[in-house]
């Protein structure tokens, strides 16, 4: 085969039966005149990593504090229903 | 009071007077969820403790100690559902979620996404919170804990976290 595949596993990848390797992927596109170009970017999150840096700039125990008070004033500020208290 | 997904607990968990009596008893322990991300750097706010504990019989023993010290309600139950805490009630169950006069805490004995419990613990980072040492788990295992969870807020949480464990490989910190 010139792909170096067999007819049926080209069929099947037709038929949406199997997914292609990578390499056979880049024979088929290669037979069909094309190169295959993969590329992998950072994802865009919306992470603000200045916060994370700020964040680690604190102990464990720091972090902590602050995310408690943070919870807090989230707790208090939120129209949620609240839980049972102790 | 409501207990359904979507509520708050009335204050956030205070971290050290929880863990204080399960470090002052020797009870094998790894912090995750939440508050583990936040020991690790994260800025997502939570609102329970959550522990995985070894399950041999001496841990539990101790573990049942140091939760009668602290005070501990099952959460979300009658109040006259009977309960009895001892070795034998958290042997016969594994993940119990309890409300205590520190805030919620989580005690569970697996969770969806971890490795065994040796695996997690030996991955597991030693960090000093509020004068104890407390073995946090990796940031590795928060996010394969987190993935598995699946919520919405966990998947905001993961990717928040793969930023973390970014940034501790860049500045060489496993932790």
């Amino acid at each position: 085969m010139r792909a170096r595949t067999t007819q049926s596993a080209i069929s099947r990848i037709e038929r949406d039966k199997i997914s292609p390797t990578v390499e056979t992927l880049r024979e088929l596109l290669y037979l069909l005149g094309e190169d295959l170009t993969l590329v992998a970017e950072q994802r865009d999150s919306g992470i603000d990593r200045t916060l994370n840096a700020e964040r680690l700039k604190l102990s464990p125990s720091e972090r902590l504090d602050y995310g408690a008070a943070f919870a807090n004033q989230v707790i208090a500020m939120s129209p949620l229903p609240r839980r049972e208290a102790w | 009071m409501v207990n359904d997904a979507r509520s708050l607990p009335v204050k956030a968990p205070e971290v050290g007077r929880l863990l204080g009596p399960l470090i002052a008893h020797g009870v094998d322990f790894v912090l995750i969820g939440g508050q583990a991300g936040i020991a690790h750097g994260s800025s997502y706010p939570s609102y329970d403790l959550d522990v995985i504990y070894a399950r041999d019989r001496d841990n539990v023993t101790r573990l049942v100690t140091s939760l009668g010290e602290i005070g501990v309600r099952l959460r979300g139950a009658p109040k006259d559902l009977p309960f009895i805490l001892d070795a034998k009630t958290i042997e016969n169950g594994a993940n119990f979620t309890f409300i205590t006069p520190y805030g919620d805490f989580d005690i569970l004995a697996d969770a969806a996404g971890m490795p065994s419990y040796n695996e997690l613990r030996a991955a597991a980072v030693d960090r000093e919170i509020f004068g104890h040492m407390v073995k946090v788990a990796s940031i590795d295992h928060l996010i394969a804990m987190k993935r598995a969870a699946g919520r919405t807020k966990d998947k905001l949480m993961v990717e928040e976290y793969i930023v973390l464990a970014d940034e501790q490989r860049r500045a060489g910190d496993e932790g």
